[in-house]
């Protein structure tokens, strides 16, 4: 008998951002290590079996959609290619660069990459199935079932399961807290024009991810310097992201300009054990009054925006009843049609997916050597600048469907990046404006 | 395939043989063979695996066993529900019939008997009413306004037959009181549906609702001469104080719950 599953309300959401993004969410980690297929195998169809909606495809039923199960064969999930090592980049960019059609019968692809004795591991999945949060805790309980397999025995089934509805943020809420958050109807995210200023979309776009590694020596002072200001990281790399934007886009200094951060709400959630992979992720909008005087000003501002946020207990919660209730009252298909008019997905966004663990992506003692994890490939004008970290080493990406044009302005971007962030940690010569 | 059985046949250990049993057992053995063979075209080849992945899907075989027999049991006693209560209704209709026709005939007050008649009947439609209000309260929160409506038609039954009760039977000229205490009763019946089946706005429906009943309370305890019309009509206003009062506590209780402990701002990168 078939199978069906509930499409969930972040499903449905993910859906609509079809005009918007290509769904995919890419991790890449490379090892100097060969990775012992027939486990990898094991661990990935135990993961399937535990977590069916990535051997479903999508139905987008004008009524109510759904998720049908499908049988699948590990095979058309996992490929290993031998490849030669100058190739890597090259060969791993046209994986992660991959579509996976939401009506695809399955929802993630795999690739083993060999080369002179390494390895790169890739996964390409559908943001549908989970976002950003629940993938990395996907990549560290498969290295770590793969490991106690390998090493044990152990059959490979740690892999968490349970509700993927969007009501599990209020579950550990008090039960006045929850009654008042699921009373947010309210959207507090405004519109903002500002863009990236990319050339205009084009039939002969390609999507590419563009990065630009951090050393460990900047990002440990991203923090230590940070701290200085009373920021975060997040606030260190918001404010060079805002100076770097004026200075690409050539917004007016005086201009507000707002850029989307995005937020774990699983930080309300006390306890994620029967929980299942899912998405629990909206956006703070992090908004500067004006550019500032100088970079400090600017991070000043973000500060300040970021801890209006934080200072909010209902934080990431808003607009999520009316989401729900837009769905609920009304089939698919119209649904869909009116909260496209009320919903503004962000033109300028920004994801702190944080740290890859190497010890917890360790396969078989084996650590990880770099690696990095992205959100969707942005159809332009929209942009995401996604930031991970590896043994301090920070990688900030970009996924852009784009030409050459757009290849180099994500490139400039990244170098006043890396200018501002230089500047913010003192090693410019720059110093505050007093 | 034959760790399969055993681990069938070890979870019912000491589980007296049936019918019932046995045909689930046969029923599982069929579907957890499909679900290994299932588990064998998807790739994997490790029988242990494949046995772990299947016994982690039915940890609790005994325990599935129950529900199953307590599925059956539902069945039976909902068919059993179902014809007690068509037995029932035949009944009622008989006896009722019979008692108006009696009441009648020994007192031969037929100008006021057909009162228990159509009594009996509005509180047997009463009854299916609450049969419905059940099953929609039990359902998603988008069918508690047609329980509402329900109740509310429920408490305009039983003012109603109050009324002829009162009027037809004991010809009580004040019985029209009837239908003012009718409309208190059915806002506090409202107030007590919105807040027990956990309604979201039910602060705003109970603070709707106090200065109306207030007006009721004045017509009902004025016209009764308990309280005299002026200046009892202070009652109303004076229910402002009451609504105050409620929107004070409610504030009061949102307060004193405990905040949610938050993350660390930075937490993604604590590790680092």
């Amino acid at each position: 008998m078939e199978r069906k599953l509930n499409a969930e309300l972040w499903d449905k959401m993910h859906y609509l951002f079809r005009d918007f993004n290509d769904r995919m969410v890419h991790v890449e980690l490379e090892y100097d290590y060969e990775i012992d297929i027939n486990a990898l195998k094991t661990v990935l169809i135990c993961f399937f079996e535990k977590a069916p909606v990535f051997h479903s495809s999508f139905t987008d039923n004008h009524i109510k959609p759904y998720w049908t199960v499908n049988r699948y064969n590990i095979d058309d999930v996992l490929t290993v290619k031998e490849i030669n090592e100058e190739d890597r980049a090259k060969e791993v960019d046209e994986f992660l660069t991959q579509y996976i059609p939401p009506e695809a019968p399955l929802q993630m692809k795999v690739c083993v990459f060999r080369y002179g004795g390494k390895n790169t591991l890739c996964i390409v999945e559908n943001h549908m199935c989970m976002d950003g949060g629940d993938f990395k805790y996907f990549m560290k309980a498969l290295c770590s079932n793969y490991n106690g397999y390998l090493k044990d025995g152990v059959s490979p089934l740690d892999l968490r399961q349970g509700s993927r509805s969007y009501k599990t943020v209020y579950k550990d809420l008090s039960k006045t807290d929850k009654k008042a958050a699921e009373s947010l109807y309210k959207n507090i995210n405004k519109k903002d024009d500002h863009r990236f200023p990319f050339t205009k979309s084009s039939d002969e776009d390609k999507s590419f991810i563009a990065r630009k590694v951090i050393s460990p020596e900047k990002f440990v002072k991203i923090r230590t310097e940070g701290k200085k200001y009373g920021a975060t990281i997040n606030d260190m790399l918001m404010a060079a992201y805002f100076y770097s934007l004026y200075e690409l886009a050539g917004f007016d200094e005086s201009e507000s300009v707002s850029i989307s951060c995005a937020i774990d709400l699983r930080r309300h959630i006390k306890d994620t054990n029967n929980m299942g992979v899912t998405n629990h992720t909206a956006w703070m909008q992090c908004k500067i009054p004006e550019l500032g005087r100088d970079i400090f000003e600017t991070l000043q501002y973000a500060i300040r925006s970021a801890n209006q946020f934080k200072q909010d207990k209902y934080m990431g919660l808003y607009g999520l009843p009316l989401l729900s209730l837009g769905y609920k009252i009304m089939p698919h298909a119209a649904s869909e049609e009116i909260i496209k008019i009320g919903y503004s997905n962000p033109l300028i966004a920004m994801s702190n997916i944080g740290i890859l663990e190497v010890d917890k992506l360790a396969l078989d003692g084996h650590e990880p050597v770099r690696g990095f994890m992205s959100g969707a490939v942005k159809y332009k004008p929209y942009v995401l600048l996604s930031a991970t970290s590896m043994r301090n080493e920070l990688t900030l990406s970009m996924c852009v469907r784009g030409n050459d044009e757009d290849k180099k302005i994500v490139s400039d971007f990244f170098d006043l990046m890396e200018k501002n962030i230089d500047i913010l940690i003192g090693e410019s010569g720059e110093t505050k404006a007093e | 395939m034959k760790r399969i059985m055993e681990y069938i046949d070890s979870a019912f250990e000491g589980v007296p043989e049936s019918e019932v049993l046995y045909k689930y057992k046969q029923k599982l053995v069929a579907e957890l063979t499909e679900r290994a063979n299932e588990l064998t075209h998807s790739g994997l080849d490790d029988e242990n695996v494949i046995y772990d992945l299947i016994v982690s899907e039915h940890p609790d075989l005994k325990g599935e066993y129950k529900e199953l027999l307590n599925e059956i049991k539902a069945k039976k006693r909902k068919k059993t529900t179902f014809i007690l209560r068509i037995i029932g209704s035949v009944i009622y209709a008989m006896v009722t019939v019979l008692i108006y026709l009696g009441i009648s005939f020994v007192t031969g007050a037929w100008g006021r008997t057909w009162v228990f008649l159509v009594s009996a009947v509005l509180v047997y439609v009463s009854y299916i009413i609450f049969l419905i209000v059940g099953m929609l309260t039990k359902r998603r929160s988008m069918f508690h306004p047609l329980s509402r409506i329900l109740l509310a038609v429920n408490v305009n039954i039983y003012t109603l037959i109050v009324f002829l009760v009162l009027f037809v039977v004991f010809g009580i000229k004040g019985a029209w009181l009837t239908f003012v205490f009718g409309v208190l009763a059915m806002m506090t019946v409202d107030g007590i549906y919105a807040e027990k089946a956990a309604e979201r706005f039910a602060i705003f429906f109970h603070i709707g609702y106090i200065m109306p009943a207030a007006a009721m309370i004045y017509i009902i305890l004025s016209s009764l001469h308990i309280v005299p019309w002026h200046p009892g009509w202070i009652m109303i206003p004076a229910s402002l104080v009451i609504i105050f009062a409620v929107i004070m506590v409610r504030i009061a209780i949102h307060n004193k719950h405990t905040e949610l402990e938050e993350t660390e701002d930075d937490s993604e990168w604590n590790e680092n």
